[in-house]
């Protein structure tokens, strides 16, 4: 127990713990700079607008981003070359919706050349206006606001409304997660220097004991969501009354904690101990059967216990071919009944595993265009 | 205690921290401000495990002031990778009071350096985030703010003097007190159980004792990373100074 008459310097305890308890609900975060802005706005702003009918079809329809009010001062080149720069880089992002996007502060001018700053929002208006973008479908995304305000004909119109908006963790929106286990699984589990040198090469072992496959998969995986988006914390091995969760993805919103569980589990063809030459034994089917199904279950069993919003699970397939697909068959069945998202990778062994899966994949694509045409 | 560093290092870290305050939306700051976020660049960057450019200050009547850096600063105007606006001359302070901003030049030299280095890479992604948390709270950057901070806000040393916050000392109570807020902030998760699994390890060691494996299979240097969860301890730094500032406010108004 800390005394509360314990300090650091002029700080002290009591001070300390009472502004933890001044936090907004909403919470703290990686805090939101026009870096991230230019990455991320753009998922967060379709987000925000999914049930918005967004008029994509148009060729500009102009985004608006405020930061929030800092202290800046407009100068003669208030439309600097850094912010210049920035509405390019997300223009060219933007292009994939046919959007646009422009970066503004909102005390530090408009993006014009202006030694004026523009607080008011129609002084932004008439500054965008003369851009030129007056009448483009227009959405005012407000850093740390919990709206969006959408202009359906322009700004210059001035007809306008608010939908609620909160700011959501990239991993929580769409099919960021499962596209970001996929890449994990190319960079890392099935990247040559992955899977060869940390896998197997390892002092002491000569292979992995099957008993840490899942362990190491799972650390590992950690590390790769933390670097996808510093937005949510990840949490692992959280003990509960059904057992301990995986992965927990946890992330404040303005609408209030937002949680995903993630389980993990390895089919395997044999285990064995630390040193391959002590002996392997064969897995049988039934246990990765049995595996494959607990793994649906659980993720089902703690969404419920931690209120989370998605349960998903991963199974590393890691079985040498061929392989029994009745597994798989049944774990999605059970996984489709329970409303669990679970998503199966085949680990690659070797060189030529990975050869014909790629001829696989190739193969898939040419029957789809010969299919389409 | 802080290695000497050659002030190119120095320079570096000035253009990190301008950089950063154009990401962060804030493309021009004044002399104060500068120093202010220098200042806590310096005093909280330890707290994820980073190493500070310098643990010494002076102690001004309108806050945190270093003179070394003021100096490097003015040598990269000279050279054209920061320019500067408003040059007023302060009678009462004898100084010099300007609005600073990165050059387009100075920001690629930045990104450059930083890219090429993984270490500097990971100072250059924690000091952004540390002067995002301090940008996006800007009462914690007033003068007020700075005289409530654990190492700036003693007693012990009067204006004019120099505050050791680690350079001999040893002592960075604001260090310490981010630590403590991170610590404290963790056990306050609306979970329905203990969050015994959350782990602040920060080592290849640390990691691998948590996760029950050996080091070498840590997939990535996680020493040498700083983590998002710690960062926040900034954010926190930050939150605290605006709350002791409010606190303050309050006693005046009562008064």
């Amino acid at each position: 127990m800390v005394s509360s008459t314990r300090s650091f310097g002029a700080a002290s305890v009591a001070d300390l713990m009472a502004s933890i308890g001044t936090i907004p609900a909403a919470g703290i975060g990686s805090a939101f700079s026009f870096e991230r802005a230019g990455g991320r706005s753009i998922d967060q702003v379709r987000y925000a607008c999914r049930e918005i009918t967004l008029p994509h079809s148009l060729p500009s329809c102009v985004t608006y981003v405020f930061c929030d009010d800092l202290e800046r001062t407009a100068t003669a080149c208030d439309f600097d070359e850094i912010n210049l720069v920035w509405t390019t880089d997300t223009s060219v992002v933007l292009a994939d919706i046919e959007n646009r996007i422009v970066l503004i502060s909102r005390n530090g001018g408009a993006g014009c050349c202006s030694k004026s700053s523009y607080p008011k929002m129609s002084d932004h208006a008439k500054a965008i206006t003369a851009l030129g973008l007056g009448t483009s479908a227009t959405i005012i995304f407000q850093l740390q606001s919990s709206v969006v305000t959408l202009y359906p004909s322009g700004i210059a119109s001035g007809v306008h409304e608010q939908r609620p908006f909160g700011v959501v963790s990239q991993l929580l929106i769409g099919d960021t997660l499962e596209k970001t286990l996929d890449q994990f699984d190319d960079t890392w589990v099935n990247a040559p220097s992955g899977r060869s040198k940390v896998w197997a090469d390892i002092e002491g072992h000569t292979h992995i004991p099957s008993e840490s496959t899942e362990k190491v998969i799972q650390v590992q995986l950690q590390f790769a969501l933390k670097f996808v988006d510093s937005g949510s914390l990840i949490m692992d091995e959280l003990p509960n009354p059904d057992g301990r969760a995986d992965l927990l993805l946890y992330s404040e919103t303005p609408a209030g904690p937002h949680r995903v569980i993630l389980e993990l589990k390895v089919l395997r063809s044999f285990s064995h101990p630390t040193k391959r030459a002590k002996g392997v034994s064969k897995v049988p089917n039934s246990a990765n059967e049995a595996s494959a199904l607990e793994v649906v279950k659980q993720a089902w069993s703690y969404r419920s216990h931690y209120n989370a919003h998605r349960a998903c699970a991963r199974l590393y397939d890691m079985r040498k071919p061929p392989v029994d697909g009745a597994v798989k068959t049944k774990s999605l069945a059970l996984a489709s009944k329970l409303s669990v998202d679970l998503w199966i990778s085949d680990v690659q062994f070797t060189s030529q595993d990975k050869r014909n899966v790629k001829v696989e994949k190739a193969l898939a694509s040419m029957s789809d265009v010969s299919g389409e045409k | 205690m802080t290695h000497a560093q050659p002030s190119h290092f120095r320079r570096y870290w000035i253009l990190l921290v301008l950089r950063a305050t154009c990401l962060a939306g804030s493309g021009t700051v004044s002399s104060d401000f500068f120093h202010k976020l220098v200042y806590y660049v310096n005093a909280l960057l330890p707290s994820v495990g980073l190493p500070s450019e310098t643990a010494r200050v002076m102690k001004a009547s309108y806050g945190p002031f270093f003179p070394e850096y003021q100096w490097d600063l003015d040598r990269l105007v000279g050279a054209g990778l920061v320019e500067v606006a408003d040059l007023q001359w302060i009678s009462t302070d004898q100084r010099f009071f300007g609005k600073y901003r990165i050059t387009r030049r100075g920001q690629v030299l930045a990104e450059h350096v930083a890219s090429g280095t993984g270490g500097l890479a990971d100072i250059e992604r924690a000091i952004s985030e540390m002067v995002s948390a301090f940008l996006s709270t800007p009462a914690a950057l007033t003068t007020l703010a700075a005289k409530l901070d654990a190492n700036f806000g003693q007693d012990t040393v009067r204006e004019g003097q120099v505050i050791d916050f680690g350079e001999w000392s040893g002592e960075n109570h604001s260090r310490d007190a981010a630590k403590f807020l991170f610590h404290n902030w963790l056990t306050r998760f609306a979970l329905p159980v203990e969050p015994i699994g959350i782990s602040a390890a920060t080592s290849n060691e640390e990691i691998a004792e948590n996760a029950g494996i050996a080091p070498q299979l840590v997939p990535f240097q996680a020493d040498k990373v700083v983590d998002e969860k710690n960062g926040r301890s900034f954010h926190l730094y930050a939150n605290y100074l605006v709350h002791r500032l409010a606190q303050q406010s309050s006693v005046t108004v009562g008064a």
